[in-house]
């Protein structure tokens, strides 16, 4: 069959590269996710070291990538008995303070997000907790020698060896076929000028088609075709 | 060139790119040393050293650059992502506009790949040096795209192996190279700096020349051949001193066809085994000079840690086979599945990035299947397997050396802290050859309907797998 109509295999894998891209392709270009606009310092990977804000205290952290998609702030309680107090998290870089507030109540080992104004433009600038309520805050850190960033956290101004887990987001879930371009311009960061929108989307399209087709067109010569004769 | 593999050579070539572009810099296993050491090789002629030394592990500029990129913490940890804020680069700018002297020299370690051969480090320095006006990230980006003609290179040695295991046969050369130049972790290290990609280079040649060297007996040039390759294999990557028994191996197949014995036929044998000894003492003589007690050597000659032999055969079992009652646990479950299936099916990154669990499971029934096939098929064409012995002696040898060498060393590292066995997927990508073959073979033993569907169905799997890790990929570092 094969060698009278060598067609007919590389149509069925094509078309089986076809249903591929539909059922899990599709789904997977158009499923909502959160969206990380920073991570200055990702939760522990295996230990927490916790960090005990005393009623008052601050805890900062610098050189945080703040960016005008920035809206959710996101911390991590440590596990603890009981509720945590309020905790009043302040955004800041040069010409922008954005404040956004944690209500009391909040459990252990959660994810504590408040939103914030977005900062006018991309920045370099700090993010700092502070507990405004009467008990003792414990809020997730890390000493690991993996999550090594260039942030340092402080408390009351004192460097402390941990560093607060902290995460930024726009505060909505988003697919990726919604932000292609977003998409594009995070994968070209960094890179040489050549790698840019235009390229990437090029080079995406010539991959989508290139190598399906390189398969196709061996399949088609090389498995279907009844010319086992080199 | 023959047709399919030029359609082969595309489709890897692309995905290669792709993984060069997309992969999140030095988030391949181990990228960031690797890059240190090429950077120090390549900016003062001596590479990094292993161990406890005065100076840093990577060079400033290095530094800087994972720092305002958030490159090293964001290695294995899902919930990191690198830095993308236009901020971020123009601080990095800024420490590029006025960087301290020896910025890109000054990373003389200790670098934790410090005592590796340098063969794969020195062809790096190319790209590198070419590059040399640009940034870090865009001479990385370039050491990157360097892999791509040893990617293309095993393809290729893939179909001739195949070519000479079945008679130039278009049909399993196809299914043969196709295996090999689709499977997912295969073009995924070919994407990133890791001396990995040469080794499977290394021996993807090595193969066709042993398979060379049956055919045609020890003529004086395969025979240089085998030996230059496998000097090359030791100066690649410190496994690749498996070469020493796979040549002795080889060469003992080949020699024995080859009765009676010439007085020349012993010197070329003899300049062979020259041509190793020079691999291999280089490689020895290097690491000597910059691992210190973590050298190649070193670790050779360490008492520490030996264990025993049934001790091995316990550790042997348990990773292929349940535990027996009898059996103390050797190590974590760590065994078949997760470095054949797991490994060798694809996890990319440094891996965190999996595919969904039902995917594995698959794999490894499929393999499974495939196996039984494999088995079958070598019964049913016994006569004709007997007939071809050199040849089939040769593909098998040739694994069952590396392997002993990865499972040996796997067992040793049990031994002492911390207790890991140091045995990943990619450590089996210098045997992807045998691998295409062996699935080229039970293809053609189906007969050219069943064989060629089944071949086309091979070649799509990892088509549509390629793909998903690459889109695992993006979701992964940008999303």
């Amino acid at each position: 069959m094969t060698a009278r109509r060598p067609w007919i295999l590389p149509a069925v894998a094509g078309a089986l590269m076809l249903v591929a891209a539909l059922v899990w392709g599709i789904p997977w270009l158009t499923k909502d996710r959160p969206d990380r606009t920073s991570t200055p310092t990702p939760p522990p990977f295996a230990t927490i070291t916790p960090i005990v804000l005393q009623p008052g205290e601050e805890a900062c952290e610098s050189l945080v990538a703040l960016s005008p998609d920035t809206r959710q702030v996101t911390i991590l309680s440590d596990r603890f008995e009981g509720t945590g107090p309020r905790l009043r998290v302040v955004a800041s870089a040069p010409g922008y303070r954005g404040v956004g507030e944690i209500p009391a109540g909040y459990h252990g080992l959660e994810g504590l997000s408040t939103t914030i104004p977005a900062p006018p433009r991309d920045a370099i600038g700090q993010i700092c907790v502070r507990n405004v309520g009467d008990e003792p805050a414990q809020l997730q850190g890390t000493a690991e020698g993996r999550i090594q960033n260039r942030s340092v956290t402080t408390v009351d101004g004192e460097p402390i060896e941990a560093k607060m887990s902290l995460l930024l987001s726009e505060g909505v879930n988003r697919s990726i076929a919604d932000r292609p371009g977003e998409i594009l311009a995070r994968i070209s960061a960094f890179k040489p000028p050549i790698v840019g929108s235009v390229s990437l989307s090029i080079l995406f399209v010539v991959v989508l088609l290139g190598v399906p087709a390189g398969v196709l067109y061996a399949i088609w010569r090389g498995i279907a075709r009844d010319d086992d004769a080199a | 060139m023959p047709r399919p593999l030029l359609g082969l050579l595309v489709a890897s070539a692309l995905l290669s790119v792709a993984w060069s572009v997309l992969m999140a810099p030095l988030q391949g296993p181990d990228e960031h040393n690797h890059l240190g050491y090429v950077q120090h090789l390549a900016e003062t002629g001596a590479g990094p050293d292993f161990g406890e030394t005065e100076g840093f592990s990577w060079s400033t500029e290095q530094v800087q650059w994972m720092q305002w990129q958030n490159l090293l913490g964001l290695i294995g940890v899902v919930d990191g992502r690198p830095g993308w804020n236009p901020a971020e680069q123009e601080a990095f700018d800024a420490f590029l506009a006025d960087p301290p002297a020896n910025f890109r020299s000054d990373g003389s370690g200790p670098n934790p790949v410090g005592q590796n051969p340098p063969a794969y480090y020195a062809y790096e320095t190319i790209p590198y040096w070419l590059f040399r006006w640009t940034e870090l990230p865009t001479r990385l980006l370039f050491m990157r795209l360097a892999n791509l003609p040893l990617f293309l290179a095993i393809v290729t040695f893939a179909w001739l192996a195949a070519g000479e295991v079945f008679k130039r046969r278009r049909r399993p050369q196809t299914i043969a190279a196709g295996s090999v130049a689709l499977l997912p972790q295969l073009a995924f290290m070919s994407g990133v700096v890791n001396p990995d990609i040469l080794l499977a280079t290394v021996w993807a040649a090595f193969f066709y020349l042993a398979l060379v060297a049956v055919r045609v007996g020890p003529k004086p040039w395969v025979l240089a051949a085998l030996g230059g390759v496998a000097g090359l294999s030791a100066l690649s990557q410190p496994r690749g001193i498996a070469a020493l028994v796979a040549l002795v191996l080889v060469l003992a197949v080949v020699l024995w066809r080859a009765r009676p014995w010439t007085r020349r036929m012993v010197a070329w044998t003899a300049g062979a085994f020259g041509l190793l000894a020079v691999g291999v003492g280089g490689a020895l003589a290097y690491s000597s000079a910059h691992g210190g007690a973590a050298s190649i050597g070193g670790e050779v000659g360490s008492s520490t840690g030996a264990g025993s032999i049934k001790g091995f055969l316990s550790y042997l079992w348990q990773f292929y086979l349940p535990p027996l009652r009898t059996m103390s646990p050797q190590g974590p479950p760590y065994g078949y599945r997760q470095v054949y299936v797991e490994g060798l099916g694809g996890t990319f990154g440094s891996l965190e990035i999996t595919y969904p669990l039902w995917v594995y499971d698959a794999l490894q029934l499929a393999a499974a299947v495939g196996l039984i096939l494999l088995v079958v098929c070598i019964v049913r064409r016994w006569e004709r397997i007997v007939a071809h012995g050199g040849q089939v002696l040769v593909v098998c040898v040739l694994p069952l050396a590396m392997l002993a060498v990865l499972h040996i060393s796997a067992y040793r590292d049990l031994q002492g802290p911390p207790y890991d066995p140091l045995l990943t997927g990619r450590y089996l990508l210098p045997l992807v050859v045998p691998m295409g073959l062996a699935i080229a073979f039970v293809c053609s033993s189906l007969g050219r309907r069943a064989g060629s569907w089944l071949g086309a169905l091979v070649l799509t799997t990892f088509t549509v797998l390629s793909f998903t890790g690459l889109a695992l990929t993006v979701a992964r570092f940008y999303t």
